[in-house]
């Protein structure tokens, strides 16, 4: 067992230097992992937003543009390596470089875990990707793989290896996943600063905890299903052998989404997080309902367990009234979350930087996501709406709208704490319009022709839908120029000086009470802690301070106001 | 506590959420008219997708506006220095509580209708006659079990390459699907009847729909909703209702044309078969009584993969050969064993419906 | 110096040390694994119209021996830890190699009736549910087997955390429950 016991003593100033690439490949620090996370998810990110720009152009045309088999890879690789090698470990690579900052940690519970885990993601990354070299392709049977598809592309044909190498990377990203979400729980149960009790803790570390905890609950099931598709079509198995004394195939969809529907709150709490820390600080005021935001992560967290069968009501194979009342309920906590975002910003004095417009972006995106999906919630709305565009516009408004505008305003938002530096303002509110106007031109015609009978995952389509599709395409090249002007943000601004104070946002919780960026063990001393704002509490008590010495200079004869 | 709810920016608002839900009126007019609906249960899913519709305006309006109008009028403008004065509000725990319990209200009630929707759609009546369809990668297959006599087995394409087997139907009475998949999943899907259901090997899954009087004599569309492989996007069928009397006709004349047997005589053991267009270029093949013959096969539809499968009888049930696909355009030679005289059936397992023929061997 | 302490300094002294979390947290997410697999057993035999399918006949006697014998080494194991508190080292190391060799001599058990089977992984869905499941059961007592190595090693570096010792024992239980209740469902109840 790797286990190393965190703390100060293990930092040797006296240390021989090492080369810095040699420091980066052999590092403990969280901070540094945490910023490996996100460079290497970054360039995944990249990745699959360049198959979009493909699966969109090849939607340009009714008959398509590329051939079909590649055209399903296509869609296959751009959704698992989005919701596997993007918005997974990049909000693991954020909540690493903050979370031990958050809560007064030295570091995570165990460092040298904590970089196993990171090494093992871009290896199950490569191992995925690595299906485009196989002769048939990579994988093509989509993100969610079922079987009897996933076992035997064509009846009798060989299925090639690239569906091989999908279900043994993501099982390489799932030990990766498992082992960093019982680090982070460990860090966050055992590593809290004196006086950061649970009910002091930022929201985001609540809303990690909770995913992290899902994670553990609902992860192994997946590994579970991988393991047996890997079985079925490699030593012949019969796990989900459609015939009588297999599993039959609605068992792979029921383990599957066991692990899938906690997995889209594994995706999307990390992003509400993100936002009930950024709202706050720049509307001046505390977030609204701290305990019943904290209390309907919970009951999401809770609820998530017991919705899985609403992906599965057209299949005529699960019971869908319980499923639906499962699903009414879990809406109800997330409209919780909206309301209490709103009133934070009541008679607030909001400062618009480009992290704000971010956070209001992901108000607004993800609002039209979770009310689009109630539809969904409704078995005999279901049955038309199931496997649609509209489904597509959903997730798409979830996980782009909700989830990577999060994890951008996060960037925009502690970029000054990571790099020492601030990204342009200017450049981030460009990049913020092409995202918000690129994705509501996207997917909003998505639900029109969802509805009208557009089906997700073909490549060719009924001309009639051809003018929605491209107004779609013309959004989703609008996305793409957005990711560029980010990249060119970070690399003009990574010539200017390290400008970055300690508090640049004027910020409450405590990553902000140390440089930025902080030091080998972040902190020379934790500040005090009596409340969930304790850097407000240190800047407030800063200025009375201030101020009693400014009254007191002033008194005597009138001179000192300079 | 209640004091800041009545602050100016809450009458403003309350005058601009009443003007949007005007305007989202407008555009729910419009809207309403959008999808055709071809059964009453489908008419009944779409009154409640409208009910949703609303709902989700309402919401959108209000708690968007919400959003947009409090980052409007709380923005800090240049000039008003942030003097501090911004009001500490944690929490209150009244409104709390109405937020929670409005909208676990609006959706629990929605709900009371989707299952009340959902036991309509479920409701399996007496049938008045059942179509057998299945699946497989990737065509659709449709017979007709009437009751009376061995069921009849769909043949007409639909005009185009793309719109697949023709499915007649009668309107006006209660008709049985059952679904049943020859390899992987797939989905019927009929979006103008708002309805599909996943077609699941190792089950068979049913539903009765009755089609709407008013649909006779239109086509619709329909396809497999659940992703199949390769050709998913263009497995396609089309759907044709027909008046009660319309339909019968068509039975019986489509029943006699099927009685009527094609026939050829041999001409060597070299035959060749040409594909083009999702058809074969023969319906009748022939060859000589326990001689093995080769089929001389060219594919001119590019990446389109057909092949030439021989059995004994249409019910395709007992394989005497099958060829192995060909991705066009490409030219194969395929060996059939020498078989016993009789009269047997030949298709393309790919698209079994479009390309088929008799297989004589005198 | 760290040798000798499990806590951090200056932090939450109370509870759990942070390794023996670590393992509960772990095997937390292990009975998630196991039962998707205890989930594709039931259902395979639910849709089968006989089970075993074709009258297969499976002895239960080694496993009855390789169960007691691993129930055996989790009470060795509970020793060990006792006597690690105790600090006594030696005794520590002396009952956690006993069971290891009993943990060994277990998977060896399990190997033989594996090999011995009338059937293969596939054969059938039940071959291939049970052959998985035991493989995986056998695979997890070696991880137990190999997790007291690292105990061992560490004792003999005197680098030896107690909690580590801890976790050890924590995660040698939930195997051999695993492994009992594994061989309960796929041969006694069958």
């Amino acid at each position: 067992m790797a286990v190393r016991e965190a703390g100060p003593e293990v930092a040797q100033p006296d240390a021989p230097r090492r080369h810095p690439v040699v420091e980066w490949l052999t590092t403990t620090d969280h901070k540094k992992i945490g910023i490996m996370y996100m460079i290497t998810a970054f360039v995944f990110f990249l990745i699959g937003g360049l198959l979009a720009m493909l699966v969109r152009t090849q939607l340009m045309f009714p008959s398509g543009l590329f051939p079909l088999n590649t055209y399903n890879q296509l869609f296959t690789m751009h959704a698992t390596i989005m919701i596997f090698m993007f918005v997974m470990p990049i909000t693991v690579g954020i909540a690493n470089y903050v979370v031990p900052l958050m809560i007064g940690a030295p570091d995570m519970a165990f460092p040298r875990v904590n970089a196993f885990s990171y090494w093992l993601f871009p290896l199950g990354g490569i191992i995925v990707l690595s299906g485009f070299a196989s002769p048939q392709g990579a994988a093509q049977a989509g993100w969610t793989s079922y079987p009897p598809l996933s076992e035997h592309l064509t009846a009798g044909s060989s299925p090639g290896w690239g569906e091989d190498v999908w279900v043994l990377g993501l099982l390489v990203l799932g030990v990766a996943s498992l082992l960093g979400a019982i680090n982070m729980l460990v860090t966050i149960f055992k590593l809290r600063a004196p006086g950061m009790t649970m009910y002091r803790m930022p929201i985001f570390v609540w809303t990690f905890m909770v995913t992290s905890i899902l994670l553990v609950l609902a992860l192994p099931t997946f590994s579970a299903a991988l393991m047996a598709l890997f079985v079925d079509r490699n030593l012949g198995g019969h796990f989900f052998d459609p015939a009588p004394g297999g599993g039959g195939a609605i068992l792979y969809q029921n383990i599957f989404w066991f692990f899938g529907h906690p997995e889209v709150y594994i995706l999307i709490l990390p992003s509400m997080g993100i936002i009930s820390e950024v709202l706050p600080v720049f509307s001046r005021k505390p977030l609204f309902g701290y305990r019943a935001f904290i209390y309907a992560t919970l009951a999401i967290g809770m609820l998530s367990f017991g919705v899985w069968a609403h992906h599965m009501f057209v299949t005529g194979a699960s019971y869908s009234p319980f499923f639906s009342v499962m699903t009414a309920a879990i809406a109800i906590p997330t409209g919780v979350k909206f309301f209490n975002w709103t009133a934070t910003m009541w008679q607030a004095r909001i400062k618009m930087t480009a992290a704000m417009y971010f956070a209001l972006g992901f108000l607004l995106l993800f609002l039209i996501g979770g009310v689009d999906g109630v539809f969904l919630g409704s078995p005999p709305v279901d049955f038309q709406l199931h496997a649609t565009y509209w489904v597509v516009s959903h997730i798409h408004y979830v996980l782009f709208g909700g989830a990577a505008f999060g994890i951008f305003t996060g960037f925009y938002y502690w970029w000054p704490k990571w790099s020492g530096r601030f990204l342009n303002e200017r450049l981030g509110k460009a990049h913020f319009w092409f995202w918000f106007i690129g994705a509501n031109l996207a997917f909003m015609p998505m639900h029109i022709d969802g509805l009208e009978g557009m089906r997700r995952r073909v490549g060719t389509y009924l001309p009639v839908f051809a003018d929605l599709n491209r107004i779609s395409t013309v959004g989703a090249y609008l996305l793409g120029i957005g990711a560029l002007i980010f990249v060119a943000n970070v690399i003009l601004t990574a010539r200017t000086p390290r400008t970055a104070p300690d508090d640049p946002w004027e910020a409450n919780s405590l990553e902000w009470a140390t440089t930025s960026p902080p030091p080998p063990w972040n902190f020379t001393s934790v500040p005090r802690i009596r409340s969930e704002r304790p850097v407000r509490d240190m800047r407030l008590a800063a200025a009375t301070a201030a101020e009693a010495v400014a009254a007191e200079a002033a008194s005597p004869d009138g001179e000192g106001q300079a | 506590m209640t004091k800041w709810l009545s602050a100016a920016p809450g009458r403003r608002l309350a005058r601009l959420a009443g003007r949007a839900i005007l305007c989202s009126l407008v555009l729910l007019t419009v809207t309403s008219c959008a999808p055709v609906t071809i059964t009453r249960n489908g008419d009944e899913v779409h009154h409640l997708w409208m009910a949703y519709l609303i709902a989700a305006i309402v919401v959108m309006v209000l708690e968007g506006g919400a959003i947009i109008v409090f980052a409007v009028a709380f923005r800090a403008r240049r000039g008003r220095r942030d003097d501090g004065s911004v009001p500490q509000i944690h929490g209150h725990n009244r409104l709390e509580v109405t937020w929670t319990v409005i909208p676990a209200i609006l959706l629990f009630t929605l709900l009371g209708f989707s299952l009340h929707e959902y036991e309509q759609v479920n409701a399996n009546p007496a049938p008045a006659m059942t179509v057998n369809v299945t699946g497989y990668q990737w065509q659709w297959s449709f017979a007709y079990a009437t009751g009376t006599g061995k069921s009849l087995h769909v043949t007409e394409q639909a005009k185009g390459q793309d719109q697949g087997p023709v499915l007649y139907l009668p309107v006006g009475e209660p008709i049985r699907f059952e679904l049943r998949s020859a390899d992987v999943i797939h989905s019927f899907f009929v979006p103008a009847m708002f309805y599909k259901r996943d077609v699941i090997p190792g089950r068979v899954n049913m539903f009765t729909q009755v089609l709407d009087p008013s649909s006779a004599g239109h086509r619709y569309p329909g396809a497999c909703a659940e992703l199949c492989g390769m050709f998913h996007g263009d497995m396609r069928f089309t759907v044709a209702p027909l008046t009660q009397s319309a339909f019968q006709a068509w039975l019986n004349s489509e029943r006699s044309r099927q009685a009527k047997t094609t026939s050829c005589s041999p001409d060597g053991t070299h035959l060749s078969l040409t594909a083009q267009s999702n058809h074969f270029s023969s319906t009748c093949l022939a060859a000589p009584a326990g001689k093995p013959v080769t089929i001389a096969f060219t594919n001119k539809d590019s990446g389109t993969p057909h092949n030439v499968a021989i059995y004994s009888s249409p019910a395709a049930t007992k394989v005497l050969f099958r060829g192995q696909l060909a991705i066009g355009p490409k030219t194969v030679t395929f060996h059939v064993p020498a078989l016993p005289a009789g009269t047997y059936y030949f298709r393309c397992d790919v698209h079994p419906t479009a390309m088929h023929g008799t297989f004589v061997v005198k | 110096m760290s040798s000798q302490t499990d806590q951090v300094p200056g932090r939450l002294a109370d509870g759990m040390p942070p390794v023996v979390l670590g393992v509960v947290l772990f095997v937390a997410s292990e009975c998630v694994f196991f039962s998707a697999l205890f989930a594709a057993w039931f259902t395979a035999r639910a849709r089968s119209p006989q089970w075993p399918p074709g009258g297969i006949q499976i002895d239960p006697s080694l496993g009855v021996f390789t169960s007691a014998l691993l129930v055996l080494s989790s009470v060795v194991v509970a020793f060990a830890e006792y006597a690690l508190r105790r600090q006594d080292t030696a005794g520590m190391r002396r009952l956690l190699w006993l069971a290891v060799v009993l943990g060994l001599v277990a998977v060896l058990g399990q190997g033989i009736h594996l090999g011995g089977l009338p059937f293969t992984i596939s054969s059938n869905g039940f071959g291939t549910i049970y052959w998985t499941t035991s493989a995986i059961d056998s695979a997890h007592v070696l991880g137990a087997v190999v997790f007291a190595l690292v105990v061992l090693a560490r004792s003999a570096a005197g680098r030896l955390m107690p909690s580590l010792m801890r976790g050890a024992a924590v995660f040698w239980h939930f195997v051999v429950g695993v492994s009992v209740f594994t061989f309960l469902v796929l041969e006694v109840l069958t």
